[in-house]
């Protein structure tokens, strides 16, 4: 099959993706990183470090251990504040043709509001991604994606403010994803991406003291990749919205596992720290699987997977 | 401008029980590389993440890092065999200051990896303070005699040059202000005193910080540091600060 023909293409939330492969928020900075890697513009959208209204100091170091197959990472959502975030590093994304989604929280309910508020106003910004998810802070909100009624109530506020595609992230540290992504859809999420990172530790047997000062923090790469196909099958499932599945996600095969479960797009998170031009890869790896198979349009992977009607619980 | 490449293991070379020399075979554009900047190599592929080495030297084509070995992946790094491939990163971050004439360099345990670097890159103009915790942890001395204009040794146990550390070494021997610049590098303890007192003698004080890292560019944030113009990435902002703009120096 002629390449050119091959279609990789996506829509989420009424934005067109040239391909379904996204950076994940956290693990490619500001994309100015990576600038020097390869052209940006190859990739299907960029979605940029998780912004604040006003800078975040982050947690104490060290703030990352490597695990069996992953990473436990406490960084504690620092970042540059949505003000610099605009002034400084958008205009560089700019110049680039690819679709650019701010990652964004808050500490407080108005604080979740005024940064949608700013981003929704930045030109550049297309769409929103709310972290709800992160499982670092220790102020209160980690329960907030796991809480309906708060979810409820931040979700409609935010929903009421912000013009743009809201994308809303979901946290896999809860008892039943499926609630999770029926609610967000019916708060008013375009899209859904999942999963951010899970709840873990990992402890120094010598010194008997946790490898993170923060204590525990968040588990990423391949070792969660099971997990975040079968949350990103499930909440696929459920709801009418486009998933983003994300988790472990290395190369081009496990991009598809996700792609076949029923994700829209994907997004490559610890992987960029492994290989810089992982993302550049995978989009590659795509396009010969498509023509490995004969197939022209990447819609006829999306959500293909033929399950077992038989299967009861484990 | 720094790349991914696959390197050649050209050479390993067991310098003492738990230090090691590894020679890489360079990429042509790496033209330009300079002590104090550093790589992340793969050590096995078994890990995820990579592990920085400072750049021990750059000749002839050539890539040489000094390692010790410390966890699971120096030990898997110490396995590898000559003709074997590993993926590396680099040369990543920002090199030590350039030194006009004569400079201290104060070395602590693996810190020497960097300083000698320095000291080959600038021959003949270093007065090099090497410590250690005992004569076994000392490596290549006889090179560094080569590169560096005077070299005192100290090791912990009194068993090779001087007894107690390479700190204790250098301010004894300049008990008035030395008109040098100071380059450090090893345990961030041995850092922030001779940052200390070095700032407090009004001297230039170059350090080579260390943090556990994962991306090695600045993407991940992992790898922070408390200045004076607040956080930096010891990655990219670094790995050579100046003392003076280190809070806790
Ligand atoms: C800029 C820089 C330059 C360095 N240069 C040298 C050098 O030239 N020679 C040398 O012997 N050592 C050097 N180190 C330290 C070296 O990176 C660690 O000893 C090594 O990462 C330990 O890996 P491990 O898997 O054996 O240890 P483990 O303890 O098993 O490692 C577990 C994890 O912690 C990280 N880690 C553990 N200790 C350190 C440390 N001190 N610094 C950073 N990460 C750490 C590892 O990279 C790994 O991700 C340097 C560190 C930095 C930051
Ligand atoms: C170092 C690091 C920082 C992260 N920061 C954020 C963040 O700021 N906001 C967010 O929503 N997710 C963040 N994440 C989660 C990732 O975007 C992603 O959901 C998760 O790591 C799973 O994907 P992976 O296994 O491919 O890394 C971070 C992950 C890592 C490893
Ligand atoms: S190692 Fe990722 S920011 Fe320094």
């Amino acid at each position: 099959m002629n390449d050119n023909a091959l279609n990789l293409s996506v829509e989420i939330a009424g934005l067109r993706l040239k391909n379904p492969v996204m950076t994940a928020s956290g693990t490619f900075g500001y994309g100015e990183e990576y600038a020097e890697f390869f052209d940006l513009s190859r990739l299907g959208a960029l979605v940029v470090k998780g912004l604040s209204l006003r800078p975040k100091r982050g947690n104490p170091t060290p703030r990352i251990a490597e695990t069996a197959s992953g990473m436990l990472n406490a960084i504690g959502l620092q970042n540059i504040g949505v003000e610099e975030f605009i002034g400084k590093k958008l205009p560089l994304l700019r110049s680039f043709d690819t679709v650019i989604i701010a990652n964004f929280f808050g500490d407080t309910f108005e604080e979740f509001i005024d940064t949608a508020e700013a981003l929704d106003r930045a030109e550049g910004v297309h769409a929103l991604e709310l972290n709800i998810s992160c499982p670092n802070k220790q102020q209160g909100w980690v329960s907030f994606g796991s809480d309906p009624g708060l979810m409820r109530e931040l979700l409609g506020a935010i929903r009421a403010v912000v013009k743009k595609p809201l994308i809303v992230k979901l946290s896999p540290n809860t008892a039943d994803i499926k609630q999770a992504a029926v609610l967000a859809q019916e708060c008013g999420a375009d899209a859904l991406s999942l999963i951010n990172t899970l709840t873990g530790m990992a402890i120094d047997i010598r010194r008997r003291v946790p490898l993170l000062a923060n204590n525990t923090g968040g588990l990423s790469g391949p070792a969660i990749k099971p997990v975040a196909v079968r949350m990103v099958w499930e909440a696929s499932n459920v709801v009418s919205i486009p998933v983003i599945g994300m988790g472990g996600i290395m190369n081009s095969s496990d991009a598809l596992e996700f792609l076949i479960a029923g994700a829209r797009a994907i997004a490559v998170g610890t992987a960029n720290f492994v290989n810089p031009l992982s993302t550049v890869q995978i989009i590659e790896g795509l396009e010969r699987f498509m023509s490995e198979e004969g197939i022209g349009d990447i819609q006829d992977i999306i959500g293909s997977l033929r399950t077992y009607n038989n299967a009861r619980s484990c | 401008m720094h790349r991914l490449f696959k390197a050649r293991i050209v050479q390993t070379t067991v310098l003492s029980g738990s230090y090691r020399l590894l020679t890489l075979s360079s990429e042509e554009y790496i033209r330009h590389c300079e002590a104090g900047q550093f790589f992340m190599l793969q050590t096995g592929s078994e890990f995820l993440l990579k592990r920085p080495f400072s750049i021990f030297s750059h000749r002839g084509g050539l890539l040489y890092f000094l390692y010790c070995i410390r966890g699971k992946g120096t030990k898997r790094l110490s396995e590898l065999r000559e003709g074997d491939f590993i993926e590396v990163l680099g040369p990543l971050g920002k090199a030590y200051p350039k030194p006009a004439g004569d400079f201290i360099a104060l070395a602590g345990g693996s810190g020497i990896a960097s300083i000698y670097c320095l000291l080959e890159d600038n021959k003949g103009k270093g007065h090099l303070f090497y410590g250690a915790k005992e004569k076994g942890d000392i490596v290549l001395a006889d090179s560094l005699e080569k590169v560096s204009k005077v070299l005192t040794i100290a090791t912990e146990d009194g068993s090779l040059g001087v007894k107690g550390n390479a700190l204790e070494a250098l301010c004894s021997k300049y008990q008035g202000d030395p008109p040098m610049p100071i380059y450090a590098c090893g345990p961030k303890q041995m850092l922030m005193a001779v940052s200390r007192w070095a700032l407090d003698k009004g001297l230039p004080c170059y350090i080579s910080l260390e943090e556990h890292m994962a991306c090695g560019v600045g993407a991940c944030l992992s790898c922070v540091v408390e200045t004076r113009e607040g956080l930096k990435g010891i990655c990219k902002d670094g790995p050579i600060f100046s003392a003076g703009e280190i809070i806790g120096a």
